[in-house]
C-alpha cells in the first residue's frame, strides 16, 4: 500500500491507505459491475414489462391471447425467469462481487472474466426465454427455461465461481467479514443446487414425483441460499458503511449464518403438502419452514440494533431507505412464511395466490429492495458521480414501495378469500374464480406502481452514466431530503 | 471468523445434508416404483395377470402431454388429487378435492410413474385436471372450452383463449366431420358458411385431456366404495 | 464529523467525494447473543422432532401418504373370490386355444362349454391340467387328438391357487354348473401328481380316481361315467 498524503485531521495514514486501495479496487472492478448493472437494469425493465402483461391478462384472458407466443402459460414464466435470472442474477453479480472485492482489500487482477461471463450469462438468458415463448418450457417451477439454454448459464457461471475463488485467495487481512461468508455460501451453493435440479428435473427426468421433490427442493434453495444471503451479504456491507456504526454482534451474525445454511435447503418441500408424496416429505418442509424464524429473529434483530437510533439518515439516504424496507420485509414476509406452512392454514392457501404473493414478498419486497439499496450505494463508487436526481429516486422508492405492498396484499387476502371459498365444496368453482378477480385488478395497480418505479430508476441511472457536465460536478450524496446537517453517503 | 477449513465444510455440508436427506433419499424410496396391479396377493407381490396401473399414454395423448407442457398450462392447473390434511378415520377425503368430485380417491406417487413430465403443478388459478377426462367426456365440449373458454362457462371465465389451434376456414360441401358444434344462435359460432376445425395439436390435446382419468386402484391407494 | 471537505489535493490520487466520505469497512461489535434467541432455538428443535414424529409418516415410510396410514394393517390385499382369479388365468393362458367363449376350435381344441370332462369328477380335470393330455379324445360328442400342455411343475408351473381358480372358473361359465375346486384340493392333487413328468391319455386319466371332495356348491356328479352338463343359468361373472 503506497504512502497516501494527509488529507485531513480526521484520516490517519492506514485510513487513507485502506482509501486509497478501496479506490484501486473499485477501479479495477468499474467495467465489469457497471456492466452487470446495465444488463440488470435492462433485465429489470424488460420483466416488469412482462410482468405487467401477465397482470392484465390474469384477468383480461383476451388480452394478447391471439398469438401462441404470448400465451399466459408461456408469459408468465418468461416473466419470473427474466426477472430472477436477468435481473436478480445480474444485479447479484454486480453487487455481491464488488463487496466481495472490496471486502478482500485486495485489488481485482481478473476483471475481463466476469466481463465474458455476464455476456454468456445474458446470452443465455435470452435463448432460454426465446425458448420459452417458443413453447420449450419446462413444466418445473423455476426450471422453466429450457433444458439447452441452461448450460450457457452454467458456463458463464463457472467463469464467475473461478473469479470469487482468485479474488477471496488474493485476500489481504485475517478476518472474513459475515458477507464473505454469505457471498462465498451462496456462490458455492447455487451451481450445485441449480445443476443438480436440471439434471433430475430436465435433462435426464428421474422417474415420477422425484421431479417435483428436486424441483421443490430447487426453489427452496433459490430462495433461501441464493437470493437471501446475497441480499443479506449486501445489509451488512452497506448498513455500516453508510452509519460508520458496527454491526451489533458477531455471534448474532454467526447464528444467524449458520442456521440458515442449515435449514434453508429443507424448506422447499413444504409446498408439496397434501400432494402425491409420502407424508414425511411435507413434515420435514414444514418442520424446517417454522425453524426458519430463528435465522430471521437473529438477523432481523442484530440489523436493528445495529441501525437503533439512527433513524434520521435510515429516511435521508436511499440505500439505507431501501436496505431497510427489504429487511423489515424480510422478517414479516418469513414470519407469514413460517406460519403458513402449518397444515391448518396451509390447507386454505394452498395453490392460491397467497402463494404467489408470500412469493413476490420475499423477492421483491426483500430481495430487489436491498439490492436496489446496494445499487445506491455502490454505483456512485463506480462512475464516480453522484445520482443526478433526487426526485427521480423518491419516485423509486415509493413507487416500488406502493406498488409491492398493494401487490403483496392484495394477493395475500385475494387468496385467503378464495382459498376459504375453495374448502368450501359447496362454492361452484368458477365463483371461487370470480371472487378473486377484484383482487387480480389490486394487484395490477401496485405492478403499474412498481414499473413507474422501475422506469424512474432507470431514467436516473442512465443519465447518470451518460453523465453531462452538470451532472459530473454534483457535489455530496443525493440524499432523499435536504441535509441540514452532514449525513450519511 | 477466521477459520476457514470450518467455514467451507459448513457450506459443503449444509447442502450435502439436504440433498441427501431429500432428493437422494426420495430417489430412494420412489425412484423405483413401477405400474403395478389394482390389488396384491396376500404375499404382497403383484398378481400375475391382472392389468397393471397406470398405463402408459400412447400415441395421440402422448403428444398432446407434450402440447399440454408447451402452452403452459400447469401454470394455472394441478394435476393431484389431495386427501384432507386432517385426521381422518373413514377413507374418504373430507378436503374439497373429493368433494367436489375431482377424483374418487387422492393421488399417491406411483401415478406419475409413467409420465415423461411430471404435471402436478403447483397453482389452481383453474380447476384440478387429473380426471378431467371423467368429468368433461365429451370431446366436442373440451374443444369449445379451448377455443373460447367463455363458451362453456356463460362467459366467466378467466382461462386465455387457445383459438390459434383452431382454424376458421369457408365450408366446402358438407362440413367437416371434427368441425366443432356450436350451439344454435352461439355468439362465439363462425359466421354462416364457415367453419372451426381443430388443428392437430387441437386433436391431440384434447385426447391427453381425455385420458386423464383415475379409475383404478392401487394397493397403497384404493377406491373405497 | 465533517467528512464533507473534499480533498483539492491532486497529486497520486484521485479519491473522489464520494469515496472520501464514507465510513470505514464494516466491522462486528461483540455483543453476546440475547438468552431468548438460544431458548427459541432449542424449544423449536424439541418441537420439531415431536412434530416429526407425530407426524412423519411412520418413521419416514414411503407407503404413508395420509396422516391415518396403519402399517400395522397389513397391505390392502382385496380376496377375489376363486372365480375371478380364475378368469384372469383363464384370459391369459386359456383363451388362445380354447377361446373367450369356451367353445375352442372345431377339430382342433375341445370346447370346454358343456364338457362332460370340465363337469366331471374334478380329479380327473386336475389331473388334466397339472400334467397336460395327449392323444385322442371325445368331448361332447366330437373327437379330438391333440396335446394339451402340462400348467403344473412340469409344465407352465402355475400356483395353486390359479389351478383352483380357473377350473372353478370353467366349472361354472357358459352354463356349466358344478363345484367349486378349492386350493387345498389342488394341493392336494398336487403332491400326489406334481411329480409326474408324462402327460396322461384319456383312458388313463379316468382310472383310479379317488374320491369327489365335498362339495359346498350344488352337487357334483359322483361317478366318472360321462355325464352331460347341467343347462343352468350361469351366474353373473
Amino acid at each position: 500500500m503506497s504512502n497516501a498524503p494527509q488529507s485531513n485531521s480526521q484520516s490517519t495514514c492506514t485510513d487513507a491507505c485502506v482509501r486509497t486501495v478501496l479506490h484501486e479496487i473499485d477501479g479495477s472492478i468499474r467495467f465489469p459491475a457497471l456492466f452487470f448493472v446495465v444488463s440488470a437494469i435492462l433485465w429489470l425493465v424488460v420483466g416488469t414489462a412482462l410482468t405487467l402483461i401477465t397482470a392484465l391478462q390474469s384477468y383480461q384472458p383476451g388480452f394478447m391471447s391471439g398469438c401462441e407466443f404470448v400465451t399466459y402459460g408461456r408469459l408468465y414464466p418468461a416473466a419470473v425467469n427474466a426477472m430472477l435470472f436477468g435481473w436478480g442474477c445480474n444485479v447479484i453479480f454486480a453487487v455481491a462481487l464488488w463487496i466481495m472485492a472490496r471486502l478482500s482489500l485486495a485489488p481485482i487482477r481478473s476483471g475481463g472474466l466476469l466481463i465474458v461471463a455476464g455476456l454468456f450469462w445474458n446470452v443465455g438468458v435470452k435463448v432460454g426465454l426465446f425458448g420459452i415463448l417458443a413453447g420449450h418450457l419446462n413444466s418445473a417451477e423455476g426450471l422453466e427455461l429450457p433444458g439447452y439454454a441452461t448450460p450457457i448459464l452454467l458456463i458463464a457461471y463457472a467463469f464467475i465461481g473461478v473469479w470469487g475463488i482468485l479474488a477471496f485467495r488474493a485476500r489481504q487481512g485475517q478476518g472474513v467479514y459475515v458477507s464473505q461468508w454469505y457471498i462465498l455460501g451462496a456462490l458455492f451453493w447455487f451451481p450445485w443446487f441449480y445443476t443438480v435440479a436440471e439434471f433430475m428435473v430436465v435433462w435426464f427426468p428421474a422417474r415420477g414425483v422425484v421431479q417435483s421433490i428436486t424441483s421443490a427442493w430447487f426453489t427452496g434453495n433459490v430462495q433461501n441460499l441464493w437470493l437471501t444471503p446475497m441480499a443479506l451479504a449486501t445489509a451488512y456491507y452497506v448498513i455500516p458503511k453508510v452509519l460508520g456504526r458496527p454491526i451489533h454482534s458477531y455471534n448474532l451474525a454467526l447464528l444467524g449464518f449458520v442456521s440458515l445454511a442449515l435449514l434453508g435447503s429443507w424448506t422447499g418441500v413444504a409446498q408439496l403438502i397434501g400432494g402425491p408424496v409420502p407424508i414425511w416429505v411435507s413434515s420435514v418442509g414444514i418442520v424446517a419452514s417454522v425453524m426458519m424464524v430463528v435465522p430471521v429473529i437473529t438477523v432481523s434483530l442484530n440489523l436493528y440494533l445495529s441501525v437503533k437510533g439512527s433513524r434520521a439518515e435510515i429516511w435521508r439516504s436511499p440505500a439505507l431507505r431501501f436496505v431497510m424496507f427489504g429487511i423489515m420485509s424480510y422478517f414479516f414476509a418469513s414470519m407469514i412464511g413460517s406460519v403458513m406452512t402449518f397444515r391448518s392454514i396451509s390447507e386454505i392457501t394452498h395453490f392460491t395466490t397467497f402463494i404467489s404473493g408470500q412469493s413476490l414478498h420475499l423477492t421483491y419486497a426483500f430481495f430487489s429492495m436491498v439490492m436496489f439499496g446496494g445499487l445506491y450505494f455502490m454505483v456512485p463508487r463506480l462512475t464516480k458521480v453522484e445520482w443526478p436526481s433526487s426526485t427521480l429516486i423518491f419516485l423509486h422508492f415509493w413507487g416500488s414501495a406502493f406498488g409491492i405492498t398493494i401487490s403483496v396484499v392484495a394477493l395475500l387476502i385475494g387468496g385467503w378469500i378464495s382459498g376459504n371459498q375453495m374448502n368450501d365444496a359447496a362454492v361452484p368453482f368458477i365463483d371461487v374464480v370470480q371472487s378473486t378477480l377484484p383482487w387480480l385488478k389490486i394487484r395490477s395497480i401496485g405492478e403499474v406502481c412498481l414499473a413507474v418505479g422501475h422506469i424512474a430508476f432507470a431514467l436516473n441511472f442512465f443519465w447518470m452514466l451518460f453523465a453531462t457536465g452538470s451532472v459530473r460536478s454534483k457535489q455530496g450524496p443525493t440524499l432523499l431530503e435536504s441535509a441540514n446537517q452532514e449525513g450519511a453517503a | 471468523m477466521k477459520n476457514l477449513p470450518i467455514l467451507f465444510c459448513g457450506i459443503l455440508l449444509s447442502l450435502a445434508l439436504s440433498f441427501m436427506g431429500l432428493v437422494l433419499s426420495s430417489n430412494i424410496q420412489l425412484g423405483g416404483l413401477t405400474p403395478i396391479t389394482e390389488t396384491l396377493d396376500e404375499d404382497g407381490n403383484a398378481i400375475d395377470g391382472d392389468p397393471l396401473f397406470p398405463v402408459k399414454m400412447l400415441g395421440a395423448a402422448q403428444q398432446g402431454e407434450a402440447v399440454y407442457a408447451d402452452l403452459g398450462c400447469v401454470a394455472c392447473h394441478t394435476q393431484q388429487v389431495r386427501r384432507s390434511l386432517q385426521l381422518q378415520v373413514d377413507r374418504k377425503g373430507l378436503g374439497p378435492d373429493i368433494e367436489r368430485e375431482w377424483g374418487k380417491r387422492h393421488t399417491v406417487a406411483r401415478d406419475y410413474v409413467t409420465q415423461g413430465r411430471v404435471l402436478i403443478g403447483s397453482k389452481r388459478v383453474g380447476p384440478d385436471l387429473k380426471t378431467i377426462g371423467e368429468r368433461q367426456g365429451d370431446a366436442n365440449w373440451q374443444h369449445l372450452h379451448l377455443y373460447n373458454p367463455k363458451i362453456t362457462s356463460e362467459g366467466l371465465s378467466i382461462m386465455p383463449r387457445y383459438a390459434f389451434l383452431y382454424e376458421t376456414r369457408a365450408i366446402e360441401g358438407t362440413a367437416s366431420i371434427n368441425a366443432l358444434q356450436f350451439e344454435a344462435d352461439s355468439a362465439f359460432a363462425p359466421a354462416a358458411g364457415y367453419e372451426v376445425v381443430p388443428t392437430q395439436r387441437a386433436e391431440a390435446l384434447v385426447e391427453y385431456l381425455l385420458s386423464l382419468k383415475l379409475n383404478y386402484s392401487l394397493p397403497e391407494a384404493p377406491i373405497s366404495e | 464529523m465533517s467528512d464533507e471537505q473534499h480533498t483539492k489535493d491532486k497529486g497520486e490520487q484521485d479519491l473522489h467525494d464520494s469515496l472520501m466520505r464514507e465510513k470505514d469497512e464494516p466491522r462486528d461489535g461483540s455483543s453476546p447473543i440475547p438468552i431468548f434467541i438460544l431458548f427459541l432455538f432449542a424449544a423449536l428443535c424439541f418441537w420439531g422432532g415431536v412434530y416429526l414424529i407425530k407426524f412423519g409418516g411412520e418413521h419416514f415410510s414411503k407407503d404413508a401418504y395420509t396422516l391415518d396410514y396403519d402399517p400395522h394393517a397389513g397391505r390392502v390385499v382385496v380376496q377375489i373370490s376363486l372365480r375371478d382369479r380364475g378368469f384372469k388365468v383363464f384370459k391369459a393362458q386359456c383363451v388362445v386355444c380354447h377361446q373367450e367363449s369356451g367353445l375352442g376350435v372345431p377339430g382342433v381344441y375341445p370346447t370346454l362349454a358343456g364338457s362332460e370332462w370340465v363337469t366331471g369328477h374334478q380329479e380327473s380335470l386336475a389331473r388334466i391340467l397339472i400334467n397336460g393330455l395327449n392323444g385322442p379324445i371325445e368331448v361332447a360328442g366330437n373327437q379330438f387328438n391333440g396335446n394339451m400342455p402340462a400348467f403344473g411343475p412340469s409344465g407352465l408351473n402355475l400356483k395353486p391357487q390359479d389351478l383352483a381358480g380357473v377350473l372353478t372358473y370353467i366349472r361354472q361359465e357358459w352354463g356349466n354348473d358344478a363345484s367349486d375346486v378349492t386350493e387345498a384340493t389342488i394341493n392336494g392333487y398336487m403332491d400326489q401328481y406334481g411329480s409326474r413328468g408324462t402327460p396322461w391319455t384319456a383312458e388313463e386319466v379316468v382310472t383310479d380316481l379317488g374320491e369327489e371332495p365335498v362339495a359346498e356348491a350344488p352337487a357334483a356328479e359322483d361317478s366318472d361315467d360321462e355325464a352331460p352338463a347341467d343347462a343352468h343359468a350361469p351366474a353373473a361373472h
